[in-house]
């Protein structure tokens, strides 16, 4: 398993980068090529939507990104410390896509933030979501 | 920046070309410029999408709002997306029934 952490100041320049970021750990796990783009816009959104809401809260924390893989699946971890019940202020589309476009996706509560995990599968054929 | 706008008018319409990536950093200079179409009164805006490599929900969110905006003052919006990256947001956010999507910029102006 590999692991790589990226800590993201609140800041929506930031967010480019942590893109480029997971696409390049994405391909170098070996994620499909034709899901590379679900996985770009699934993380972004989610990054995207953590740096606004840390923004809105007044907080400096950073976004936190865990990148893992293991024999089946490329997870993406993001976590920030505003609290769950935090409203979006975009009504949850941005999370609403992250949901339509990841293999899985889940929201836990961590410490007094949470945590969105994404995940994918690595090989083409380990398992169809259609 | 990474998201280049130029704008120009073809016969009574305006056509404002997108290249780049429209981001959480990137929505507000869309933003900005669908505005300042918007502002000069009503008529067709073009959204030319077609350079464009990577669109979130902030920028539909801006979409969204130029929609809304050139509907309310009589005029009209319409995007020009090529290729499946861009269009499946649109597809999954529900947005391409709202806002009339064109492969090219004649075809959008042609309506």
């Amino acid at each position: 398993m590999a692991t790589a952490t990226l800590t993201i100041p609140p800041n929506p320049e930031q967010v480019r980068t942590a893109r480029l970021v997971t696409t390049a750990a994405a391909r170098r796990c070996g994620v499909a090529e034709d899901r590379i783009d679900e996985i770009r816009l699934a993380v972004g959104e989610v990054i995207a939507r953590s740096v606004l809401r840390l923004q809105r809260a007044g907080l400096p924390d950073p976004v936190v990104v865990d990148i893992t893989d293991d024999d089946s699946l490329f997870t993406v971890r993001v976590q920030e410390a505003t609290s769950p019940d935090f409203a979006d202020d975009d009504g949850g589309l941005a999370l609403s896509v992250a949901e339509a476009l990841a293999f899985e996706c889940d929201v836990h509560p961590a410490g007094t933030g949470c945590l969105i995990r994404m995940a994918w599968p690595l090989a083409e054929d380990a398992l169809d979501r259609e | 920046m990474d998201l280049k706008l130029t704008t120009s008018r073809v016969g009574g319409a305006a056509v404002l070309t997108a290249a780049g990536e429209i981001d959480v950093f990137t929505a507000k200079a869309l933003e900005e410029g669908l505005d300042e179409l918007l502002d000069a009164g009503p008529g067709l805006v073009v959204v030319d999408l077609s350079g464009v490599s990577f669109l979130d929900s902030t920028g539909l969110g801006v979409l969204v709002r130029a929609l809304k905006r050139a509907g309310q003052s009589g005029g009209s919006l319409r995007a020009v997306v090529v290729g499946d990256r861009i269009r499946r947001i649109f597809e999954i956010t529900g947005l391409d029934a709202a806002l009339p999507l064109f492969d090219t910029v004649a075809a959008a102006l042609a309506g």
